[in-house]
């Protein structure tokens, strides 16, 4: 037998905070900045403020030019119209895994499966947007792709719920493992069925124009952008306003309490894991019709964790979710930046660039102690 | 007031001499003193809040002790924690058990054993755990994980682990409430033989039975006082039920000590039909007939539980936890099926979630059961009807505050806002708003569980007076209740459930006597036929 132990994730989640942790009982000055904390953009701004010091060292260490990469960085993110474009555009297939990831978690379910979901809406997106579009007349191209990419995105989630439901399977591993079967049928499907003709990559054919999601601004910029806002929207409005968000919270928050008010579990967890992974499947679609236009191997660098992490650093709140979307898309416009023309090695910049993020992750939690101690 | 004094000159395993402790204004133990004999199992009785865990905790060093003495085989001891409890041979077993899951039995004894050496060989400490477990006559495989183990078992590793350590006095308090019945006979025999190889053990428990099937003496604690001691050579069921319960308790008195309850001298005089019976005021509305549910350990289930509630009648239900009350309330709250039982509101039979204007209910754990504390208490109040307040999917969140408001004003909710979350409400706050939620529906049938737990007597007071007030409006009460005193000065009749069956019923007038007989299983002195009919044709 070999010496090395798999730690299955599970184990890794146990392991995160520990109840009796405390936060160090400091000076006055220390609870107070404690306090600001807690209002998010005070945390975002500490974070980057934190983080850039750190980061420039890094950066010189590597033999770059610390200065060039701070106008590099800001041309990036939010110094010129193509980085202002370029952040949108990252943010969007973020922000949908995120917002379907609230959904779930709000409810209590733990699906780990936005990447799953986003690639089998990217399936259903080139069903619907370039089979079905071919018989359909073009102005239903993009309405068929974007139903296929909900239906394809939540139907793969609900086999979690189907799976919990029916013999108490828990989903968190289910979404989790299902990852990798959407990953890798997809992949089978355009090395194969759904090639195109005469490519020389792993590709699926192009959508026809109609069914592209429309430029705007005559920019990179399309649709999609506008479409997350709107989805942002309506799953805040969905989760305060509506008598099924309602619900959902209800069994998120105390599910005994939930039933024995009489709400319907089961019907609910189906509900809230096939609407989480509809929106994660968004994401898919939004990536197929709106800047690749094909189905691409390998055209998710990760958006399903990403979207998850964006998820738990929000507080699962979705307007939260939409700003740090945009901070994740401005940070991986930065990362490619960066290595293009500043000569930062890209594994440099990738960790330059988590640092903002682990200090928020860090500051939530300290919020999360403070709320504890609060009720404790 | 002291123990049985040893005649001999061996010192007692355990003396305790002016034991005191209070909780803020409350005393909850009250100048105890105890002695307990070597090789004994001493049962330390009494109602729940007598102070008997109390006592123990303090003796076991979870609670300091505000004076008194504590000596072991003679020894004084200064127990500030339990480091210094186990150090002096004392063990204690709680009711919820302390260990960690993923751990095996052997893991387990060992941990809890001080060892010397770093090196720990596994398979000596099974063999060691096998060999002590087999001359306890224990069941237990020392390579079973501990999340394996049913309850039960889990009793018997810490019970293991004291033997292991060599404790030399046992602190069990309420071991055989995680008993299935048919595991409670073994757990006896298990006592004897660690009495009869020189251990002393204390067995808190309010089972009357138990106690005169296992114990070598007697002590009974009533509001924080050890009020008897005895051998149990020298005693008689009646005795220790006297002290139990004092026949001269007034009805419905308030304890200072440990209680909420408000005076009601009057309770059946006030409602000069209810005590007659079921149906006597305003027909018989809430009719329940042959209910059963599974035993689970800690619990009794129900077997073929009937009884039947007036409108305008409130009707007790007290007895010992445990004994079926949490089954029959997921029962009537359509929570859990019954197989062959019948329920019926107004005649008419129900099945599976009751209509909230036939049958609502205000479970006993609200934390758990009855309230979303991270909801608003405007959510928290629409929770069982939200189709009332959907138009078109979209909440009438204008509506929802309306009715909220109306609700705090009349229950006398204090809160912030009706916006504001449940959690950082106390808990008599809490309690109005599931009561609230509950009546709202304007129910035939109230079902009430453990109404004024954890709260303040002013908050209790107010719980049940809203509870009177609903009876007094025609609905029919079910009162499940714990505390006796509170069960008959709220209720117009009681009955009592004993093994998950109603064993009893009277007018709340009749008084503790026999009731409190009914609770731990035996019959009341009087004679039978006075017993109402359980079976109404």
């Amino acid at each position: 037998m070999s010496g090395l132990k798999h730690r299955p994730p599970a184990d890794a989640a146990s392991a995160t905070p520990a109840e009796g942790l405390q936060l160090p009982r400091g000076s006055k000055v220390a609870a107070v900045l404690l306090r600001l904390l807690d209002h998010s953009w005070v945390s975002l701004v500490a974070a980057f403020a934190i983080s850039a010091p750190i980061g420039l060292v890094l950066i010189a260490s590597t033999g770059a030019d610390p200065w060039f990469a701070t106008l590099v960085t800001i041309d990036a993110t939010v110094g010129t119209v193509n980085g202002i474009v370029n952040t949108l555009v990252y943010a969007a297939p973020r922000l949908f895994v995120a917002l379907g990831a609230i959904v779930a978690l709000r409810t209590g379910l733990f699906n780990l499966g936005g990447e799953g979901q986003l690639q089998m809406g990217a399936l259903g997106a080139i069903i619907g947007g370039y089979y079905a579009a071919s018989i359909l007349p073009g102005w239903l191209g993009i309405p068929a792709a974007l139903v296929g990419a909900v239906l394809f995105g939540g139907l793969w989630a609900g086999i979690a719920a189907l799976f919990k439901l029916w013999r108490g399977a828990d989903e968190m591993i289910v979404t989790l493992l299902l990852n990798f079967i959407a990953t890798y049928f997809v992949l089978f499907l355009i090395q194969g069925p759904l090639r195109a003709v005469n490519s020389s990559f792993n590709q699926s054919e192009r959508v026809p124009q109609t069914s592209e999601l429309p430029a705007l601004f005559g920019t990179r910029l399309h649709a999609g952008v506008i479409l997350a806002i709107i989805v942002t929207v309506l799953v805040a409005v969905f989760l305060s306003r509506t008598r099924l968000g309602l619900e959902l919270r209800s069994v998120g928050l105390n599910a005994a309490a939930s039933r024995f008010q009489g709400l319907p579990i089961a019907a609910l967890t189906v509900g809230a894991l096939v609407v989480s992974g509809g929106i994660a499947g968004l994401a898919g679609a939004n990536e197929v019709l709106g800047t690749q236009f094909r189905l691409i191997q390998g055209f998710s660098p990760g958006y399903g964790f990403e979207g998850l992490a964006i998820a738990f650093l929000a507080g699962l709140r979705p307007f939260r979710a939409a700003v740090l979307a945009l901070v994740f898309g401005g940070i991986y416009s930065a990362a490619t930046l960066l290595q293009q023309y500043a000569g930062v090695p890209v594994s440099i910049a990738y960790v330059v660039e988590g640092i903002p993020i682990v200090l928020l992750a860090t500051f939530s939690g300290l919020q999360l102690l403070r709320a504890k101690r609060r009720k404790g | 007031m002291t123990g049985p004094t040893d005649p001999t000159d061996t010192p007692p395993r355990l003396r305790l001499r002016g034991m005191r402790r209070s909780f803020g204004p409350v005393v909850a133990v009250r100048d105890v003193d105890l002695d307990v004999a070597p090789g004994s199992v001493h049962a330390l009785l009494g109602e729940n809040g007598a102070g008997k865990s109390t006592l123990m905790n303090v003796v076991y060093g979870l609670h300091r002790r505000d004076e008194g003495s504590i000596e072991v085989d003679g020894t004084p001891v200064d127990v500030v924690r339990p480091a210094d409890a186990i150090a002096a041979g004392l063990a204690m077993v709680h009711q919820h058990h302390m260990l960690v899951p993923s751990l095996t039995v052997a893991e387990t004894v060992s941990l809890a054993t001080p060892g010397r050496r770093v090196r720990w060989d596994r398979g000596a400490a099974a063999g060691r755990v096998a060999e002590l477990a087999g001359s306890l006559g224990l069941d237990i495989d020392p390579d079973d994980r501990i999340e394996e183990l049913t309850l039960a078992g889990r009793q018997r590793v810490e019970i293991l682990t004291a033997v292991h350590r060599d404790a030399k006095l046992l602190i069990l308090d309420e071991p055989t409430a995680v008993l299935a019945p048919s595991e409670v006979e073994p757990f006896f025999e298990l006592l004897r033989r660690m009495a009869a190889a020189g251990r002393s053990i204390v067995l808190i428990t309010h089972r009357l039975r138990e106690v005169f099937a296992v114990c070598d003496a007697i002590s009974v604690m009533r509001r924080g006082a050890l009020v008897f001691s005895a051998p149990t050579a020298r005693t008689t069921t009646a005795e220790v039920l006297g002290h139990l319960v004092p026949a001269a308790a007034p009805d419905g008195v308030t304890d200072a000590a440990t209680g909420a309850v408000k005076p009601h001298p009057d309770a059946a005089a006030r409602r000069p039909g209810a005590a007659g019976g079921p149906g006597s005021a305003g027909g018989i509305v809430l009719e329940v007939q042959g209910l059963r549910a599974p035993s689970a350990p800690g619990s009794t289930g129900l077997d073929d539980c009937s009884f039947s509630v007036g409108g305008g009648e409130i009707l007790g239900i007290a007895g010992v936890e445990g004994n079926g009350q949490g089954e029959l309330v997921r029962v009537l709250a359509g929570m859990a099926a019954s197989p062959g039982g019948r329920i019926t509101v107004d005649g008419e039979q129900l099945t599976g979630r009751p209509p909230r204007d036939r049958i609502a209910v205000v479970p006993e754990d609200r934390h758990h059961d009855g309230l979303v504390l991270d909801l608003t208490v405007e959510e928290n109040l629409v929770l069982d009807h939200l189709g009332d307040y959907t138009r078109l999917g979209l909440l009438q969140a204008g509506a929802m505050k309306k009715d909220a408001t109306a609700a705090v004003d009349e229950y006398g909710i204090v809160t912030a806002s009706t916006s504001s979350p449940v959690r950082s409400m106390s808990g008599g706050n809490q309690q109005k708003i599931v009561l609230a939620r509950a009546l709202s529906g304007r129910p035939r049938v109230l079902v009430v569980a453990q109404a004024t737990r954890g709260l303040d007597p002013g908050a209790a007071g107010a719980v049940l007076d809203r509870i009177r007030a609903a009876r007094d409006r025609g609905t029919a009460v079910v009162f499940i209740g714990s505390d006796l005193d509170e069960v008959l000065s709220v209720s117009d009749r009681v009955a009592v459930l004993f093994g998950g069956r109603i064993v009893g019923e009277a007018p709340a007038s009749t008084g503790r006597a026999a009731v409190t007989a009914w609770m731990v299983g035996s019959e009341p002195e009087q004679s039978p036929e006075k017993r109402p009919e359980e079976d109404p044709a």
